[in-house]
C-alpha cells in the first residue's frame, strides 16, 4: 500500500490588485502557474493533471490557461464552489493523490472581477443559495442592503446578541488583519489603521464598515501537489520545502444553514464540520494550530469562524481578540497575509493563496512576519463558500518539526526565481518561463501574446 | 506509478425528456428527476451517497448544492464541474476515480443544463474566451463566415474530410438520417422525426455540408448516475445483475496538433483518438468488437471523423462504412441509437450522463426495442471544444453478451412497474420518500420543486 502522503511542493501568486479590467485570466493564470511550477522546480510535463479553480469564466477558461505550459493530453478540470473554490482545488487533487489516482497536480486559481459586490451572472435562474437568502431576506435582524451584507452582518448581529461582544470588537479583527497586510507584498491594501479609522469608516451593515469587508479582486494562485512516490525521487535541495497536508476535509451544508440562526445561515455547521474532521485526520486539536488564514470575507465571519474552528469556545471569540490572541504575539496568529479584508479576495485564487501563506509560514520564508512566540508547527486553512462549501486543511512540516526562520540568503538560493516570494512580489524572466514548461508538447500561438504581456508587468 | 484500479459499476441511471428550451422549467427541478430517478434504479437512499459531482456550464457556482441539498443536506463533498460539451462525462470521470482509487464507494454523478434557443453563446464576452485560439486558427486558414461559430468548426472539419477522403454531401446527410430514425425508439428524445435522406439535404444550409437537420438543437434537460465499489456491490448481491461496470475510461486534452491548421484537428481529433485509445486498451477490447456506440454527433461532420478516431473504421474511410449501411441495424456498429446530439437534443451538462444511459440500458438488455446481438461492450464519447474528451468502455459484470429482457420482467425487479428504457415516466411521492436522506432531509432546501416535477408528469 502506497502512502497516502500528499505534500505541496511548490506555490505561487500574483498581487491582487483592483479590478480595472486591466489584466486577463490568462495572464493571471499564466504568472500563477509558472511561479509554483518554479517554486516546486517541476517542469509542466511532470504534471498529470490540472485543476482550474474559477467562477466568472467560460467553461474550459482552465484549459485556455493550462495550454499556455504545455498541451500534454493530461485530463484537466474546471471546478467551483463559490468562494471555496480554491480549496475546493486542492481537495479534489490531494484526493486524487492520497488514493493513487494522481502523482502530482498542478491546481491553477484565478479570477477577474467587477466592482462592487461579487454578484451573480445568472439572473434568468434560480439563486442557488435561493433557500437560505429568503431566509435571511425575512430574517428579524435585518435585511437590507446587498445579499452579502445581510448574510454576514447579521451573522455579527446575533454574535453580539448572543455573547456581549460589541461592535469596536469587530472593528479590531479588521484593524489587525490590515495591519498584517503591511508585510504582505501580494497585498492589495498594504495600509495601516487605527481602531477608530475602521470604526469610523463607512457603514454598510451594522456592526459592519466598509474596511471591515474584503474587496473584489484580479488576482491567481497556484499549488504544486505532489505524492510521496513523486517527492521521493526529488533532489534533498527540493524536498526540504515540502510541506505535508496532514488532514484535509470538504463539507457542504448541514441543517443548521436553514434553522433560521444568523450564524447557521453563514455556513457555520459546515465550517465546524470541516475542521473537525480535518483535525481528526492530522490527528490534533484546535489548540495545536499555531498559524492560521480563515475566511474573513467580513470581520464578522472571523468572529465566529474562529469558534466555529475550535480556535476558541463558543461564545468567546471576542475575548480572544480582546487579549490580542489573534496577531502576533498572542496565542493564534490569524491572517498574517492581511486575510480577505485587506489582502482582497479573487474568488478562484483566494484558497490558493491562503495556502500559499501557510508554507511560507511552515517554511520559514514569510520572514517579515512571522508567529515568533511560539513554535509554529500546525497552520490551519478555513475557505468558506454560501451555497456552499467549507474546506480545512492543517499543514505541517514532513517531520513534524517547527519552522526555523531563514535567512534572506538561504531562501533565494532555495527559491527557484532567485528572490524570496515570501517578502517579495517579483516576476520571472522568459528564460525561466520557458524552462517550466514542457518541453514537448508546446504550442506558440497560445503562448505569445500572454507571456509578452506577464513578462512586461513585472 | 498510478495506483491499481479497482472495478467501478454503473448501478443506477436516470434522465428528463430533453425538451426545447422554452424556460419553462428550470435546474433544481430537472436536476431533482434525474437524481431521484437514478437512486430508485439503483435502489438507494440519498444517504449512501458518499460524494456528488454536479455536472454543468450554465449557473453560477454552486448550482450542485442547490440540487443535492432537495435530496439531503448530508454534509458530504459536492462539486462543481464544467469541460464545455463534455462536462457531464467529465463529472462521470471524476466519480470513477474517486471510487476506483478508494476514495469513495458511492456516488452521485448528477448533470442538468437549461439552455437558450439558438446556438451557443460566451457569457464572459469582456474576457478572453476560451476558444479565442481556435477562434484565430479558424480565421487564418479557412476564414469566418456569419454562421454560428460552432457549425463553422465543424462543417469546415466535413469540408477538409470530403477534400481528403473523397466523402459526399450525401455521406453527411445520411449521418443526419440515421440518427434522425433511431431517435424513433427513444422516448426521452427532444425529437423523434424519421426523414428521408432527400430531406435532410433540402433542409437550410447552416455551413456546408452541414444542413439544419444534420445539427443538435439547444436543450434543457438532466441524467444522472450512481457509480459504486466492488464493496458497495457485494453488500448488495440482488443488484449485480444490473450493475454495468466501467471497464476502461479516459478523459484527454488536446495535443498542439489541435493547431497544426487543419480543420479535423481543430474539432480536436487527435485528443479523441488518444482517449479511445487509451479507454479501450484499458477495458482490452478492439474497435472491431464493439457492437453499440454513443459518439458525440454535435454535428454529422462530427460523427464522420469521430468514427475514425475511434476506431470503428480506418482513417478516411468512414463514408464507406457508412455507405455499407455499417452505422445502423444489421450493420458493424450500431451509433447513436439514442439518436444522438442530432436528434436527442444536447443540454452540455447532461449530455455525457445521458448517454451512459443509453448505453447501460443497452448492456443491460432493457433496450429492448432497439438492441443490438452480440453486445458485448458498448463505447461512449463524449467531446467539449475547449477542451476535453471522455472515452468509456463499459461491459457486463460477467463479461457476456447482454440479451433482451421484456418490459414486464424490468417493471417487476425495478420495483416501478415499468422500463425506463422504452418509456419515459415519472416517480410518485412515496418514491421520492425512499430515495430522499432519512437523516438530513430538509423540506425548506426542497421548496415547492417536488411538486412542480410530479406536476408535470
Amino acid at each position: 500500500m502506497t502512502s497516502p502522503n500528499v505534500y505541496v511542493l511548490g506555490v505561487g501568486m500574483t498581487k491582487f490588485v483592483k479590478p480595472r479590467g486591466e489584466v486577463e485570466y490568462t495572464e493571471l493564470g499564466f504568472e500563477a502557474g509558472v511561479k509554483a511550477m518554479l517554486d516546486a522546480h517541476i517542469t509542466y510535463d511532470d504534471v498529470d493533471t490540472g485543476i482550474a479553480c474559477f467562477i466568472y469564466s467560460d467553461s474550459c477558461s482552465g484549459q485556455r490557461v493550462f495550454y499556455q505550459f504545455g498541451m500534454t493530453g493530461i485530463p484537466i478540470y474546471n471546478t467551483n464552489n463559490n468562494c471555496a473554490t480554491g480549496s475546493t482545488g486542492l481537495y479534489l487533487a490531494r484526493n486524487l493523490i492520497k488514493s493513487g489516482a494522481s502523482n502530482c497536480v498542478l491546481v491553477c486559481g484565478f479570477e477577474t472581477m467587477k466592482s462592487g459586490s461579487p454578484g451573480r451572472t445568472f439572473h434568468d435562474r434560480p439563486d442557488p443559495i435561493g433557500p437560505s437568502a429568503k431566509l435571511v431576506a425575512q430574517h428579524p435582524l435585518g435585511s437590507e442592503g446587498g445579499p452579502m451584507l445581510a448574510f454576514f452582518g447579521n451573522a455579527g448581529r446575533e454574535y453580539m446578541q448572543k455573547y456581549g461582544a460589541t461592535a469596536s470588537d469587530f472593528a479590531e479583527i479588521a484593524r489587525v488583519n490590515h495591519k498584517h497586510s503591511v508585510n504582505n507584498p501580494y497585498s492589495q491594501f498594504r495600509n495601516e489603521y487605527s481602531l477608530a479609522e475602521v470604526e469610523n469608516s463607512q457603514a454598510v451593515y451594522n456592526p459592519l464598515t466598509k474596511l471591515q469587508c474584503s474587496a473584489n479582486s484580479d488576482g491567481g494562485a497556484a499549488a504544486v501537489l505532489v505524492s510521496q512516490t513523486f517527492l521521493d525521487s526529488q533532489p534533498e535541495s527540493v524536498k526540504q520545502n515540502a510541506i505535508l497536508i496532514a488532514g484535509q476535509s470538504l463539507a457542504t451544508d448541514t441543517s443548521t444553514l436553514l434553522d433560521g440562526s444568523a450564524i447557521g445561515a453563514v455556513g457555520y455547521g459546515m465550517s465546524s464540520k470541516a475542521a473537525a474532521e480535518a483535525f481528526k485526520e492530522a490527528g490534533i486539536y484546535p489548540r495545536d494550530v499555531q498559524v492560521c488564514e480563515l475566511h474573513d470575507c467580513f470581520s464578522s465571519n472571523e468572529m465566529v469562524t474562529l469558534e466555529a474552528l475550535g480556535l476558541a469556545e463558543e461564545g468567546k471569540a471576542y475575548q480572544m481578540v480582546r487579549n490580542g490572541d489573534i496577531t502576533h504575539g498572542g496565542r493564534v496568529l490569524v491572517n498574517p497575509s492581511g486575510g480577505l479584508i485587506s489582502k482582497g479576495h479573487p474568488i478562484g485564487a483566494t484558497g490558493l493563496a491562503q495556502c500559499a501563506e501557510l508554507v511560507w509560514h511552515l517554511r520559514g520564508w514569510a520572514n517579515n512576519r512571522l508567529q515568533k512566540t511560539s513554535s509554529v508547527r500546525h497552520a490551519l486553512q478555513h475557505n468558506l463558500g454560501l451555497g456552499g462549501a467549507a474546506v480545512c486543511a492543517v499543514y505541517k512540516r514532513p517531520d513534524g518539526s517547527a519552522a526555523m526562520p531563514l535567512s534572506s540568503d538561504e531562501i533565494c538560493k532555495r527559491s527557484g526565481v532567485g528572490y524570496n516570494p515570501a517578502v517579495e512580489a517579483k516576476g520571472f524572466t522568459h528564460a525561466q518561463a520557458e524552462r517550466v514548461c514542457s518541453q514537448r508538447s508546446r504550442n506558440l500561438l497560445v503562448v505569445e501574446l500572454v507571456q509578452e504581456r506577464v513578462l512586461a508587468r513585472f | 506509478m498510478v495506483g491499481q484500479k479497482q472495478p467501478v459499476y454503473v448501478l443506477g441511471v436516470g434522465m428528463t425528456k430533453f425538451i426545447k428550451p422554452r424556460g419553462k422549467v428550470d435546474y433544481p427541478e430537472l436536476g431533482f428527476e434525474a437524481g431521484v430517478k437514478a437512486m430508485l434504479d439503483a435502489h438507494i437512499n440519498y444517504d449512501d451517497v458518499d460524494q456528488g459531482v454536479a455536472c454543468y456550464c450554465y449557473g453560477d457556482s454552486t448550482c450542485g448544492q442547490r440540487v443535492f441539498y432537495q435530496f439531503g443536506m448530508t454534509g458530504i463533498p459536492v462539486y462543481n464541474v464544467n469541460n464545455n460539451c463534455s462536462t457531464g462525462s467529465t463529472g462521470l470521470f471524476m466519480g470513477r476515480n474517486m471510487i476506483a482509487h478508494g476514495a469513495a464507494d458511492c456516488v452521485l454523478v448528477v448533470g442538468f443544463e437549461k439552455m437558450f434557443p439558438g446556438s451557443l453563446q460566451t457569457f464572459f464576452q469582456d474576457r478572453s474566451n476560451p476558444t479565442a485560439t481556435t477562434n484565430l486558427v479558424l480565421k487564418e486558414t479557412r476564414g469566418i463566415t456569419k454562421a454560428p461559430g460552432a457549425a463553422q468548426l465543424f462543417g469546415n472539419a466535413g469540408r477538409e474530410h470530403m477534400e481528403k477522403y473523397g466523402s459526399t454531401l450525401e455521406d453527411f446527410a445520411e449521418i443526419g438520417r440515421v440518427n434522425h430514425a433511431h431517435s424513433k425508439n427513444n422516448p426521452y428524445s427532444q425529437f423523434q422525426d424519421e426523414y428521408t435522406l432527400e430531406q435532410i439535404m433540402k433542409a437550410p444550409m447552416i455551413h456546408e455540408p452541414l444542413t439544419k437537420l444534420q445539427c443538435c438543437p439547444t436543450s434543457d434537460g438532466s441524467a444522472a448516475a450512481v457509480l459504486v465499489s466492488q464493496a458497495f456491490l457485494d453488500a448488495r448481491p440482488e443488484l449485480k445483475s444490473q450493475a454495468i461496470l466501467i471497464a476502461g475510461q479516459c478523459l484527454a486534452t488536446d495535443s498542439p496538433a489541435l493547431f497544426n491548421r487543419s480543420a479535423i484537428e481543430l474539432i480536436g481529433y487527435s485528443m479523441s483518438e488518444q482517449a479511445a485509445q487509451t479507454a479501450l486498451a484499458e477495458a482490452k477490447v478492439h474497435p472491431d468488437e464493439v457492437r453499440v456506440c454513443e459518439l458525440h454527433d454535435c454535428f454529422s461532420a462530427n460523427e464522420m471523423v469521430t468514427i475514425e478516431a475511434l476506431g470503428l473504421a480506418p482513417k478516411g474511410k468512414a463514408h464507406e462504412l457508412i455507405r455499407k449501411g455499417g452505422i445502423t441495424y444489421g450493420g458493424k456498429v450500431v451509433i447513436n441509437p439514442s439518436g444522438g446530439l442530432i436528434s436527442k437534443g444536447h443540454p452540455l451538462g447532461a449530455t455525457g450522463l445521458a448517454q451512459c444511459a443509453e448505453l447501460v440500458w443497452h448492456m443491460r438488455g432493457w433496450a429492448n426495442n432497439r438492441s443490438v446481438k452480440d453486445t458485448t461492450c458498448a463505447l461512449q464519447h463524449n467531446l467539449g471544444l475547449g477542451g476535453a474528451v471522455v472515452c468509456t468502455v463499459y461491459k457486463r459484470a460477467d463479461g457476456s453478451a447482454a440479451t433482451d429482457v421484456s418490459d414486464a420482467e424490468i417493471g417487476k425487479r425495478n420495483g416501478l412497474g415499468y422500463n425506463p428504457a422504452t418509456q419515459a415516466k415519472g416517480f410518485t411521492k412515496q418514491q421520492v420518500d425512499t430515495v430522499r436522506s432519512k437523516k438530513a432531509r430538509s423540506e425548506w432546501a426542497l421548496q415547492d420543486i417536488e411538486q412542480k416535477v410530479e406536476a408535470r408528469f
